[in-house]
């Protein structure tokens, strides 16, 4: 049914937490589906492309009530099929950071659109804004504004069960590209620095693409903090911003 | 003579500002959203008219206001865009950009309408494909280019909405490339460019003309042939 290259993996933190993280399209957008197993109620985030591969997973684990679709941020390969989702799911939210409607409205990427069989997003039922609370059953997700790759640029934090899903901002190893449209480096620098001093180091990152990682990790092993911090040695990762 | 961008609304709209220090005189271009940073910005100016590139919303939004406090300002526009100066568009779109009634435009441009004010000469070059009233104002003196949603920095504008055309778009991008590589282009969202930059970095631009396997020499012999 899956394409070879295809690796689904299912995270298990928490009891109550069913997590399903599909990588669609040749960017391998991570999907990610979380559900709150008691009140079935569940949330997708970034369904860049692929939205029928997307829902059989979803599918296959029982029954769920869709409440929202959120986009860490409005790149093609993140929202491309949140219109399959919103035809098949009516009720569910769309939620995006106000920052990245442009992307939405001018639809810069649009050439690239066709490739991917992108469906037109829908505008916003809502925008979400830095300190936000998503409820989803009994998960509390928490809304970080981080611009930079973006201006609209988001990541969800979950404190109980201590993790972060940070689409393009962070990833293993590096950093999100900040030479698209309104992309801005310094920008991206001061939302990692805000990530990391925010959260514990044992917090599991869930990025836009790639492998799962921890911020604790990602504070030895990343080469784009890295280069944060040396480029500014009078500014240690544990000095105030 | 100052040209000042001024980024307006949650779209980033550019609104373009020309300032005639001597008379005390100011041309804005693209008035979208947030009028109040508008008018701020030209006080102790006199409005001399508001030019727009295209009909969208997040354009014009702003036209009803300004004239409501500069009366005697005309509003210039393409006549192909008069249809979607109260066009929403997307839903909510207007509320989000405050955008008031847009007014009929008062003075009709066209390919070859030149606008002149203090040293500037603004040449109205048509460029259809985002929208079919879409122009670009150009000034040959100072090399300036403003394209509105015709060209961004490394993008070009979408052609999927209403009178969009990627053919027509392909076109329109051929007409400006044979403008001097030294424009400066001031675009409708997003940062200024220059037109050699985006010969070489804007992929989009480049396979849109590449695909759409049109040529503009071909397609104006074909238009003088039948006129």
């Amino acid at each position: 049914m899956f394409g070879k290259n295809k690796t689904i993996k299912h995270l298990n933190i928490g009891e109550d937490v069913f997590i399903d993280i599909v990588p669609v399209s040749l960017f391998k957008t991570n999907s990610i589906f979380i559900k709150s197993i008691k009140t079935k109620d569940a949330v997708l985030i970034d369904p860049g492309a692929e939205g029928e591969v997307i829902l059989k997973e979803m599918e296959k684990f029982g029954d769920f009530n869709l409440k929202y679709i959120i986009a860490t941020h409005a790149h093609l390969d993140h929202i491309g099929h949140v219109g399959f989702f919103k035809e098949k799911f009516p009720n569910a939210q769309f939620l995006l950071h106000e920052g990245d409607l442009f992307f939405l409205t001018e639809n810069p990427f649009s050439r690239f659109a066709k490739r991917i069989k992108a469906y037109p997003c829908p505008i916003p039922d809502r925008f979400l804004k830095e300190g936000d609370i998503i409820n989803v059953g009994n998960l509390s997700f928490e809304i970080i504004h981080t611009p930079g790759h973006s201006p609209g640029s988001i990541c969800i934090y979950e404190p109980n069960i201590s993790l972060v899903i940070t689409g393009d901002t962070l990833f293993k190893g590096s950093a999100g590209r900040t030479d698209l449209i309104f992309g801005n480096e310094e920008n991206l620098r001061a939302s990692i620095k805000k990530l990391l001093e925010r959260l514990p180091d044992e917090t599991t990152v869930l990025p836009g693409h790639f492998s799962i990682t921890t911020i604790g990790e990602e504070k030895k092993n990343n080469s784009f903090i890295n280069r944060i911090y040396s480029e500014n040695a009078s500014c240690p990762l544990h000095d105030s911003f | 003579m100052i040209v000042k961008i001024i980024t307006t609304g949650v779209i980033f709209e550019n609104c373009i500002l020309i300032f005639d220090e001597n008379k005390k005189e100011v041309l804005v271009i693209d008035p979208g959203a947030d009028g109040d940073k508008i008018e701020e910005e030209i006080k102790g100016y006199e409005l001399k008219g508001i030019l727009a590139t295209h009909g969208h919303i997040d354009h014009v939004g702003q036209v009803g206001y300004l004239k409501s406090k500069f009366p005697n300002a005309p509003f210039y526009l393409n006549e192909k865009d008069t249809f979607l100066i109260n066009n929403e568009l997307f839903p909510n779109f207007r509320k989000l950009l405050k955008a008031a009634e847009c007014p009929k435009p008062d003075i009709l441009i066209k390919e070859g309408s030149t606008i002149k004010f203090g040293r500037f000469n603004f040449y109205v070059i048509e460029t259809p494909g985002h929208s079919p009233g879409s122009v670009c104002f150009y000034d040959n003196d100072y090399q300036i280019l403003i394209t509105g949603d015709t060209i961004f920095k490394g993008s070009i504008g979408r052609t999927d909405l209403p009178g969009g055309s990627e053919r027509d778009l392909a076109l329109s991008l051929q007409k400006l490339l044979l403008l001097p590589d030294e424009t400066q282009i001031i675009p409708g969202h997003g940062e200024v460019s220059s037109l050699k930059y985006e010969k070489i970095y804007n992929r989009d631009m480049l396979e849109l003309i590449q695909s759409a396997k049109v040529d503009i020499f071909k397609d104006l012999i074909k238009q003088n042939n039948s006129t």
